[in-house]
């Protein structure tokens, strides 16, 4: 009788637990295969970074950071969260919500970068979006040392400069959506400020961070 | 994997079947906007659309159950975790799952999905005769892998959408759609004519204990980094329906950033406001 239904959203959070942790051999086929090399080589550069003991905890969360900045749209992944309150936003509050949605994202993956413990990423398939010809979909499977496995689609950005990570959608559950409604639960009761605030108020409490 | 065509008449049959009862059976008010995002298999994810006209009531419910979860759930799915050894509670899971193949089964049927019943079927005899009564999964290293599916699911298939969301006491978050489903699955479940109601609900009660221990950490962390709980717990659990519904397919057109889903569509998908 427990809230069975509620708890298949745990799914969701394995995507971001695991996801980016373990990096194992691939197969691609030659299409579109940088970007699943793309996302392989990303998670083997963020765990070779964070385990450099020869930095300091600051540097490392630096280098960390600017590698992220790199690998995944941000910006755009933010307008699409803020969705219709983008527009009325002042420029304010857009610079203000960016800068603190990049914190809470570093914050929350970091971690899963440095506490790498076995899980395996294997490269399923990779496909071209029909309607978006720029946008790659890698489909790829997660496997726990537990033995489970799970689904997980990226949607990735192809330019001239390389790839960048737009959407992770994990059994079905796509972060930018969910974002995108929880967000906006909240902007409707105290608008783009208020949730400025509450993101402020959890980076500061270290919220985002998985424990260890 | 797509579903096959030729059992189209079934599934035409069976939509004017439950046409009929959808009307009396639950709430299905179209939700504006939906159309524009209509998936392949029926449901849709209108992800700005108001699907949740009881907020106010489902909210109280949602604190309710997460009250109950704190002080009941959640230590007895931990204590269960600390008692059984992994082997065994997978030898619970695999059981209880044969024991719903029925109710799996039929749904496969009633959803035209002819490949998917064989798997169920095979899943079954595997399971029941080299898997000791379906304590373990033997058919899963054969290549039949495990899959859910209940009547709301079949609801969806045929054009239910999620509309209204509601929060079940206990329960947990569903819809009218799966309300209905839940119910119809009850009467689908050949073992609820046999076996007293106290057994049916010691199953389900184990069931979704089983589950609930093996999310403890999903579900804190879920949490902790939520800054709505419950809207987040309602966005996950309705694409989570999507995604059983269409079978893990999606499509291309999903809402996604990048795309124009930001800036010009302010019009058409601003309802509740």
């Amino acid at each position: 009788m427990a809230p069975r239904r509620i708890l298949l959203i745990a799914t969701f959070l394995l995507a971001f637990v695991t996801v980016t942790a373990g990096v194992a051999p691939t197969e691609a086929n030659t299409q579109t295969r940088d970007a699943g090399a793309f996302l392989v080589s990303l998670g083997e550069r963020a765990v070779h970074e964070l385990g450099d003991k020869s930095l300091d905890e600051a540097e490392r969360e630096h280098r960390f950071r600017m590698l992220f900045k790199e690998s995944i749209d941000i910006e755009t992944i933010g307008r699409f969260v803020i969705g219709k309150h983008w527009r009325q936003a002042t420029p304010e509050e857009r610079q203000d919500f960016l800068q603190v949605f990049e914190d809470a994202t570093v914050q929350r993956f970091l971690p899963l970068f440095a506490d790498y413990s076995g899980e395996t990423f294997t490269i399923s398939s990779q496909r071209r979006d029909t309607s978006n010809p720029s946008h790659i979909f890698v489909t790829s499977k997660i496997a726990l040392t537990s033995g489970d496995a799970y689904s997980v689609e990226w949607r990735v950005l192809e330019q001239d400069s390389g790839y960048r990570i737009l959407d992770i959608i994990a059994e079905g559950v796509s972060m930018a959506i969910t974002l995108r409604q929880e967000y906006s639960a909240v902007i409707g009761q105290s608008g783009v400020s208020g949730l400025v605030e509450l993101l402020r108020q959890k980076v500061a409490a270290g919220a985002f961070a998985p424990e260890s | 994997m797509h579903r096959q065509n030729h059992f189209g008449l079934v599934r035409q049959l069976l939509a004017a079947l439950f046409a009929g009862f959808l009307l009396v059976g639950c709430a299905t008010a179209p939700v504006p906007g939906d159309s524009q995002y209509a998936q392949s298999d029926g449901d849709t994810t209108a992800i700005d659309a108001d699907v949740d006209p009881l907020e106010g009531l489902n909210r109280f419910i949602f604190a309710f159950n997460d009250f109950l979860d704190t002080i009941v759930f959640q230590p007895l799915a931990a204590t269960y975790r600390v008692l059984l050894p992994d082997g065994v509670r997978d030898s619970v899971r695999n059981f209880l799952r044969n024991l719903n193949t029925p109710v799996v089964l039929a749904n496969d049927v009633m959803q035209g999905d002819m490949r998917r019943a064989e798997e169920t079927l095979a899943r079954f005899m595997l399971n029941t005769i080299l898997g000791v009564g379906g304590l373990f999964d033997v058919a899963a290293a054969s290549g039949y892998d495990y899959h859910d599916e209940d009547f709301g699911q079949t609801l969806g298939v045929y054009g239910v959408g999620s509309y209204p969301y509601l929060v079940l006491p206990v329960l947990g978050p569903s819809t009218a759609r799966d309300g209905v489903g839940m119910l119809v699955d009850s009467y689908l479940d050949p073992l609820g004519y046999v076996v007293d109601d106290e057994i049916q609900f010691g199953r389900r009660l184990v069931s979704g204990i089983d589950f609930r221990a093996r999310n403890i950490e999903n579900l804190e962390e879920l949490k902790r980094d939520s800054i709505d709980f419950y809207a987040r717990i309602r966005s996950v659990f309705l694409q989570r329906r999507v995604d059983e519904i269409n079978n893990g397919e999606r499509s291309d057109s999903y809402p996604a950033p990048g795309l124009s889903w930001d800036g010009i569509d302010d019009d058409q998908l601003s309802i509740s406001e």
